[in-house]
Parts: structure tokens; C-alpha cells; sequence
């Protein structure tokens, strides 16, 4: 019949043995009303400054930091402007804007108020910062005053981090710090007078000479504060360091056992989750002091239970204290880091920029970004980073990695999740991968390390220090 | 073993971690950053240019075929100069984004319509604004489709002196009685003439469309008009099947009796068939199932390296190409595999920006006051999420007939198998493909008969049963959507 045979080609969709005979060209067909916005949105950013200094470098830190020395901290802050500059003047940075920044050190304060005011002056003036954009300064008690921290809240940071390390002061004395745990209380409350609603504490476990006795009279007085956040983190006593030779010596007692770490830290972690503190993460709490008056469930903060004693974890990406760990953890975006042996993250890459301050400056004054090391993330290794990084949040959902990534982590990781599901460390549900409490807490990293792919098995995680270690690895392996 | 042991140093003041322990020993290297494996890494390894493809539309003809499903309207002088500022307002507007900016054209296609409808100083107009304003990869490729009637030599050298290097001419048939029939104004011998005027313009890449199941066609007219495609020694061919377009003048016309039918479902298989075995022995190389190619400068594949990958389709003299091996023709990988940008300009022009397809207002009076208000003319499209994109990958990819795993893993991060398993081995059941460790292949002649069926068996459930998207049935989806 003539005229079925014409129309015979006009059926749009036909199943074997029939033969399709429309033309694919286009995938996928469904459409809707799409506008301009839509296709144009602006990709969220974040930014990490780093600034080296400190006006007295603890025996403690393993960071890239540097006394401050007069004319290297100027130079060095001529250099990051630089960097900024060449950034900003990138396409990439200026169609896309920044939601969250974090200022680390070294000591970020450890800079005079004019130094910070003028620099973040220059950022906000040539980086296209999101209003009201979370933006974080870490800060010793020492090097914040309040003409300072009202400088900084006029120039659009909203929270400060303090390194109080501990509340003790025979504590302090013994790893080099020289405030006390007065001065601590002093500037928290100047903070609070000053008008920040978002202040962090970080606290140290395993110090030298810590005992039970001491670490419960610094938590009691930690939640006395009543800070929005709180950070645990563990002491190293770097080999070979002063501070070693004198554990050695006898001159400073040595660090606790253990036995003791671990019942530091099991103390902390329950004192503070039936305060009310909630878990970020093993290390990160947020108090459950509502937002602006406003209750948690009115601005969608969503918590889940951790283990029969009523403790209570958040969903990171909800919770607004914590925009800088949903965007560089849970979300794996796109973080620009500036400054010299800052690590950052951008179009696919991991990087981390000169660690040498000096030869940092040269090649920010020669207007080449100061990078040293790094890596492609293929779509494969980004998915690894997402379980790498975004369990140290306790939680993933399993819609949010679909979303990312086109499929979900089961079929990409389904094995690594079973064994972990058999040493009991996380739970599987039909919507979400939850590291268990207690259990899987006390396993967090090697949680994150089952999801490393085989090239980066048994890799040390890289820092300025362990770059040439890794060198050295990659070019056995290539042999 | 306590955790001292573990230490690095056996001292029992030190207390810096082993950077790795296996369960059930307790790893304490605080894990901040992956991947952990790092090498030495410059600028221009993160700052690439971004690749982009372009399309534009250009919606008029000196002549609308019976047989056309395009957007397309007469040349009518003030309209057209209307269009074409628009259009030039769209570029610049695109153009001025750092997104684009950033960017870098890899290839480029002025389709229609019939783009050479324009006249020579408006087309040479129009060129100048698309090369002044994008940023061109030296080794960019730039196509134009024409009829045998819209070109001339002084038009074909503007158009190679102002960087386009490949034309496509519609030719159809080399048969005067179908060309009529279709409502075609030429004739077999000007679209000789034309293709020899090309030639001595210097066009070194000459494209044919022919097509197959024209009203009142046989076997024999369609393998003479194959046949004089193979003497012509041009670089590459496009094949088509003729449709009526129900309610047509010209499907009338048939009823009524007052013009010939196309051939029977039968006969146009086997017009298939011969024509694909005819140009495959002529030393063409298959790119899709409806396109073929050849060296365009005849100097034989080798010449491009050793990652050119041609294979047999099993049978002595019949081969095919990957596209994305071959430089000529990476370029389509970036649009129907790597989800790469294609940034469609022009009334009723289909892209692909920012996992966004998009299309844009089909109705050229309101294409172009959108235009002139300073608005793109996005109408509609939809978000490609990540699944949605890998579905896209294998239902546009597959028309490469062969496509390689290690390609998908590359852009995906998955085995292609992983994500559609079931569907592979319902097409491998069914003869339709064949699948190797490292490809995926549409067996041959089968799995090239049913082409479309392999391309929509990786449909998502969201897409299935859905037509292709056009102009005309964007009502019917919206219909489709609220239902």
C-alpha cells in the first residue's frame, strides 16, 4: 500500500525486529522551557589564602610557616596580590563567583591590621566574592585585637577560628605557646562584644604532660564559651625538634600514652555531643544554637542520630556553619588557593603552590603562577576523591554522588563498601553510606583510604615536606 | 602490637603515625587531600583552552524543498538583512562571555537553510564578524552547505579566502527525472559543473549529500548516481533517506496518482544495501552509517600516524575508520561523545553549552526581537545531568559504529559496561553489536540496518518513546511533560 509505506517512515519509535528508521541526532530529547540564567549560572567557588607567618612558630605545627620578618612579609604580600591579580584576570575566575574562603597560616593575623585590611580590600575588590560569603580567619589568642577583629567583620569575614590548643597553661608553656588560657576566654569574649556570631575553637589532645584530669577542666570550660564550632586535633611531637631533645631530656614531661589519646578523645567527643554539640565530622562539632533566633528546622538544618546515646551528627551540607567543609569536602568544588605551599583545586587539577616563600615571590613577581606539584583528577579519580574526602563528613548521600557523577557508589565502589560493611565501620542504606559510631569514628582514615584507587595506594597524603618522597616514588614507578 | 610498634621510630616519646595501616590496625594519618599521587605540574597543564564547536543557522532558501523538515523560510530582502544583524548581535553577545573567551574554536558548520542563499557581500560580512570575534584553533576545519544552484567561483573563493576549507553541496540524485520530482530547480549536469568550479576554487574538501527513496526512484538510477559519485573523487559522501511529509503537496500528489511513489520498504533496504557496498569498494572509509570519507588529501590514512584506527567490516574492501582517531573527523567526537560544547547560533538552532542543550527560538520574527532587546534567544532545552550525559555518549556515539572503552572510561570514569551492561548484552543477543575488551562495534550489515534501534536502547527511562527534538514537535513534549 502506497500510502502506509510513506507514512511507515514518519513512526517515531519502532522495537526490534521493527526497524527505527528516525534519525537520531540530538540526545536527549526531553525539553522544557530553559532561559538564559539557567544555561549562564554562575559555578561556586572557594578560596584558601595562606599566609605563612607567625610571630612565634609553635614546636608543634607541621605547617609552611615563617617568623615575621619585615620586609618578607611585605614582599610576600606584594607577591599574593600578584597571584590574585593573574587569577582574576582569568575569564574562568570572573564568570564564576566565590560562596566561601577560608584565610589559614601560619598565623593570617599574625599580619598588622592594615596589611590584612589592605589585602582583603584588594580581594574583595578584584574577585567576584558572593555577598555575604562564608569566609573564615584562623587566629592565635595573641594576634587579635579588637580594633583588628572590627576591621575584619567591616571587611566581610564572618568567622574566626582560635587556636587555643588548651585552656592549661603548664600545657601551653610546654609546646611554646605563650599566651594563656586566660587570654583565650579574654578574646573570645572580645570577639563576641565586637559582633561575631561564628567562632571556632581548636583544641589539642596528647600534648605533653596532658592528663584526663586537665583535658576535662579545659572541655568543662570550653562549653562554658559556648562557641558555634569546635575542632579536635591530635599533637605530633616532631622527631628531632627542640621540643623533642627536651621530652627527651626530662625537661618537659612526655607525651600520654595510648591509652590515655584514646581516652581523651572518647571523653571530648561525649562530653560535647550531650552538650548539644552536633558532628561534622570525628574532629568538627557544631553547637545547636539556632541561627539569627531562628530554630534549626526552620532553615532546613537536617540531623541524624549517632548511636543509642542520643548523640546527634549533621548533615554537612545543610548546616550553615560549616559552607567551606560542604564545598571543598562534600561537594569536592573548586577551590583557588593563593599563597606560597597553598594546596588548591581547580578545572580538574589538584595543585600545590611553591612551598619555598622566596622562590614563591620570584615567580609571582615574573607573573607565572607559583605552582609546584599536582595532579589531573580524571572523572574516575574524582569519584574516589568524593568517597576519600566526603566520608570524613560521616555521611553521603547516595542522590548527591548520583547527581555529581551519573551513578551511584555502589556500582562503582561496591566492593570497598561491602568489606567496610563487614568490619562494621560504615552502614549502607538505601539512602545514604554512614560511618558507624563509635566503631567506624576511631577507623575515619582508613574508612578514606579503602577508597583510594590503585595509583594512589599506600600513598603518604602529599605536602610540601613529603613532595620529594613522592617524586621519588613516581619515577620508581615508571622504571 | 601497640601502637608505638606502629611508630615509625621505635622510640616511645615519638608518636608520629606510619602513613598507612590496614585494618584492623587503626590508620592515623589524617587524610586532607586526594588524590594523594602528585607530579610536578605547570600553568598551561591546568589553563588549557576549553574546545568549542559551532553551529550556525541559517533559515533561508532560494527554493524550499518538498522533501525538507528544516527551519528554513524564502530569501525576502528586508527580512533577511533583519536576520543577519540579529545574528551578528547573538555572536557578539556570546563572544563577549569570558566563558567563550576562555575557549577556542575547534570546528565550525554554517548549515540551513542553504547559508550560500546569502548573498556574497553578506556572507563575506557575516565571516568577517564569526572570525574577528572567536578565538580559532590554527587547525580549525569550517563547513558550508549549499545547493548546486547558490554557489558560484567568485563566492566559493570568498568563502576559502575568509577560512572556510570543507563545502557540502545537497546534491540528491545525479538523475534530472527525481530531481524534478522532489521539486529540485537543478539539474544533474549544474551540479557537475558547480562541483568542477569548486574544485577550481580550490577547495580541497568537497562534500555530497545523496539520497535514497526519492519518489519514482529504481535501483538502477540510484546506483548510476553512485556510480557517478565514485568518478567525481570527492572527499567525502552523506547518505539520506527520503521522507514524505504526510499532508504535503507532494504526498497528495502521489495518492492522486500525479507522481510515482518512492520504493517499497524492500527496495529501499537493498538501495541501502548496494549503495553502502558500492562506496565502501570504492575505497571510501565508513565514518557513521551514512557517512564516508576519504584521505582529503588522497595521500592514503598513513600519513596521520599510527593512531588512526581503521578496521574491516568483514568482507575484503569494506573498512571503516574511528572517528576519533582521525583528525579530519575528531572534531564530531567532541559534540556526539565528549558532551563537548556546540554553541548553535541562529533561529532554531539546536546546542549544547554548560550541560545545557538548548534551542533557540524557532520563530525568525521573534528570534530576532529577542535579539535586538539584548536577550539570547534560548527557548527551550534541558540540565544534561552526569547520567544523562553518559546516555548521550553511547546514543550519539554508537553512530560511530565503533566505539572505544577506553574513551567512555576517560569521560565518564566508568567501564561502559558497568552503566549499561543489560543493554550491551540484549544488542549482542540481538547480532546488533559486537563487543570486544577494548570497543563496542555495530556489527555489519545488521547492526547497521538498525542503527536507530541500537542509538535508543541506551535511552533513559525519562527519554524513552520520546521523538527527537524539533522545532516542530516542541509542543507535543511540552504536552508529553504535563501529561
Amino acid at each position: 500500500m502506497k500510502t502506509n509505506d510513506m507514512m511507515e517512515g514518519y513512526a517515531y519509535w519502532r522495537e526490534y525486529p521493527e526497524r527505527d528508521t528516525e534519525y537520531v541526532r540530538w540526545y536527549p530529547c526531553v525539553v522544557g522551557p530553559v532561559s538564559e540564567k539557567e544555561v549562564w549560572k554562575k559555578k561556586p567557588l572557594a578560596f584558601y589564602i595562606h599566609i605563612p607567618f607567625c610571630n612565634n612558630v609553635c614546636h608543634c605545627c607541621l605547617y609552611n610557616k615563617f617568623n615575621t620578618k619585615g620586609s618578607l612579609v611585605i614582599n610576600y604580600i606584594e607577591a599574593l596580590k600578584k597571584e590574585i591579580l593573574n587569577y582574576a584576570s582569568r575569564h574562568y575566575i570572573q564568570e564564576n563567583e566565590f560562596i566561601t574562603g577560608y584565610l589559614g597560616g601560619g598565623t593570617p593575623t599574625a599580619l598588622t591590621t592594615a596589611q590584612l585590611k589592605d589585602l582583603l580590600a584588594f580581594m574583595f575588590k578584584h574577585l567576584n566574592i558572593k555577598k555575604d560569603a562564608h569566609i573564615t580567619i584562623e587566629t592565635t589568642p595573641l594576634d587579635i585585637d579588637e580594633e583588628k577583629a572590627s576591621m575584619l567583620l567591616e571587611q566581610g569575614v564572618n568567622r574566626v577560628s582560635i587556636g587555643v590548643q588548651s585552656f592549661d597553661d603548664d600545657l601551653l608553656r610546654n609546646i611554646g605557646r605563650i599566651h594563656t588560657g586566660e587570654k583565650a576566654k579574654q578574646v573570645i569574649s572580645m570577639l563576641r562584644k565586637t559582633g561575631y556570631k561564628e567562632i571556632g575553637v581548636d583544641l589539642m589532645y596528647g600534648l605533653p604532660g596532658q592528663t584526663l584530669e586537665k583535658w576535662k577542666k579545659t572541655i568543662d570550660e570550653l562549653i562554658a564559651l559556648k562557641v558555634e564550632s569546635v575542632s579536635f586535633y591530635f599533637y605530633i611531637l616532631i622527631p628531632s625538634s627542640p621540643l623533642f631533645m627536651k621530652v627527651k631530656e626530662g625537661k618537659v614531661p612526655s607525651i600520654p600514652s595510648q591509652e590515655v589519646i584514646d581516652e581523651l578523645y572518647d571523653y571530648a567527643i561525649n562530653k560535647l555531643l550531650s552538650a548539644g554539640y552536633v558532628a561534622a565530622s570525628t574532629n568538627d562539632f557544631g553547637s545547636d544554637s539556632g541561627i539569627e533566633d531562628k530554630k534549626w528546622e526552620d532553615i532546613g538544618v537536617k540531623v541524624y542520630p549517632l548511636g543509642p546515646e542520643g548523640y546527634r551528627g549533621v548533615m554537612v551540607p545543610t548546616f550553615p556553619r560549616t559552607v567551606y567543609l560542604t564545598h571543598a569536602w562534600y561537594n569536592c568544588g573548586e577551590l583557588l588557593a593563593v599563597g606560597s605551599g597553598a594546596y588548591g583545586y581547580i578545572k580538574d587539577y589538584t595543585y600545590i603552590n611553591e612551598p619555598d616563600i622566596e622562590k614563591y615571590i620570584r615567580r609571582c613577581n615574573d607573573s607565572e603562577l607559583p605552582l609546584s606539584m599536582g595532579a589531573y583528577v580524571s572523572p574516575e579519580e574524582r569519584m574516589a576523591r568524593n568517597m576519600v574526602i566526603g566520608i570524613k563528613l560521616l555521611k553521603i548521600l547516595r542522590s548527591d554522588f548520583k547527581d555529581r557523577y551519573g551513578v551511584d557508589f555502589t556500582q562503582v565502589f561496591g566492593r570497598q563498601i561491602k568489606e567496610l560493611e563487614e568490619q562494621g565501620l560504615v552502614k549502607l542504606t538505601d539512602e545514604a553510606l554512614e560511618v558507624t559510631y563509635p566503631k567506624g569514628w576511631s577507623y575515619m582514615d582508613n574508612i578514606s583510604k579503602a577508597f583510594y584507587s590503585d595509583l594512589n595506594y599506600r600513598m603518604p597524603q602529599p605536602s610540601p615536606t613529603n613532595t620529594n618522597i613522592l617524586k621519588f616514588l613516581k619515577r620508581k614507578e615508571e622504571k | 602490637m601497640t601502637n608505638e610498634e606502629k611508630t615509625i621510630s621505635s622510640s616511645s616519646i615519638v608518636n608520629v603515625p606510619s602513613y598507612w595501616r590496614e585494618y584492623p590496625e587503626r590508620d592515623v594519618e589524617y587524610v586532607r587531600w586526594y588524590p594523594s599521587a602528585v607530579g610536578p605540574l605547570s600553568e598551561s597543564d591546568i589553563w588549557t583552552k576549553e574546545p568549542f564547536v559551532f553551529y550556525i543557522h541559517i533559515p533561508f532558501c532560494n527554493n524550499v524543498c518538498s522533501s525538507c523538515l528544516y527551519n528554513k523560510f524564502n530569501t525576502q530582502g528586508d527580512l533577511v538583512s533583519k536576520y543577519l544583524v540579529a545574528l551578528k548581535k547573538e555572536i557578539v553577545n556570546y563572544a563577549s562571555r569570558p566563558y567563550l573567551k576562555d575557549g577556542e574554536c575547534i570546528s565550525g558548520y554554517f548549515g540551513g537553510g542553504t547559508p550560500t542563499a546569502l548573498s556574497t557581500p553578506q556572507l563575506e560580512d557575516l565571516l568577517t564578524v564569526v572570525f574577528q570575534q572567536f578565538n580559532m584553533r590554527k587547525d580549525a576545519s569550517f563547513t558550508i552547505e549549499t545547493t548546486p544552484n547558490e554557489v558560484d567561483g567568485e563566492k566559493a573563493a570568498m568563502l576559502l579566502e575568509h577560512g572556510v576549507d570543507r563545502i557540502s553541496m545537497g546534491v540528491q540524485s545525479f538523475d534530472d527525472t527525481l530531481l524534478k520530482n522532489i521539486g529540485r530547480t537543478h539539474t544533474a549536469e549544474k551540479a557537475r559543473k558547480k562541483l568542477a568550479e569548486l574544485r577550481k576554487a580550490g577547495f580541497k574538501h568537497v562534500c555530497i549529500d545523496l539520497m535514497c527513496g526519492l519518489p519514482g526512484q529504481t535501483l538502477k538510477q540510484w546506483e548510476d548516481t553512485i556510480d557517478e559519485f565514485l568518478s567525481l573523487k570527492l572527499e567525502s559522501l552523506s547518505i539520506y533517506t527520503y521522507l514524505v511529509i504526510p499532508d504535503s503537496k507532494l504526498y497528495s500528489e502521489i495518492q492522486r496518482g500525479s507522481m510515482p511513489p518512492p520504493p517499497s520498504a524492500e527496495v529501499l533496504n537493498e538501495m541501502y544495501n548496494i549503495g553502502v557496498k558500492k562506496i565502501l569498494r570504492g575505497g571510501y572509509f565508513a565514518v557513521t552509517a551514512n557517512d564516508f570519507g576519504r584521505d582529503p588529501f588522497g595521500k592514503g590514512l598513513e600519513k596521520w600516524g599510527p593512531e588512526v584506527q581503521v578496521y574491516n567490516l568483514g568482507e575484503e574492501g569494506l573498512n571503516a575508520m574511528v572517528a576519533s582517531t582521525f583528525p579530519p573527523t575528531a572534531h564530531l567526537n567532541h559534540t556526539w561523545y565528549e558532551c563537548g560544547d556546540l554553541l548553535a547560533l541562529g533561529s532554531g538552532a539546536y546546542g549544547y553549552i554548560k550541560d545545557h542543550m538548548y534551542l533557540n527560538e524557532p520563530n525568525i520574527h521573534e528570534y530576532i526581537t529577542r535579539l535586538e532587546s539584548g536577550k539570547l534567544p534560548i527557548v527551550s532545552g534541558s540540565y544534561v545531568s552526569p547520567e544523562e550525559k553518559m546516555a548521550r555518549s553511547m546514543v550519539l556515539g554508537t553512530k560511530f559504529l565503533k566505539l572505544l572503552r577506553k574513551d567512555f572510561e576517560k569521560q565518564h570514569g566508568v567501564d561502559m559496561m558497568q552503566i549499561f551492561g543489560e543493554q550491551i548484552k540484549t544488542l549482542e543477543q540481538r547480532g546488533l553489536i559486537e563487543m570486544s575488551e577494548d570497543a563496542l562495534q555495530v556489527t555489519f550489515p545488521k547492526g547497521w540496518y538498525y542503527m536507530d534501534n541500537i542509538s535508543k536502547a541506551f535511552y533513559t527511562p525519562f527519554n524513552y518513546r520520546l521523538p527527537q527534538p524539533s522545532p516542530m514537535n516542541t509542543n507535543i513534549l511540552k504536552y508529553l511533560k504535563r501529561k
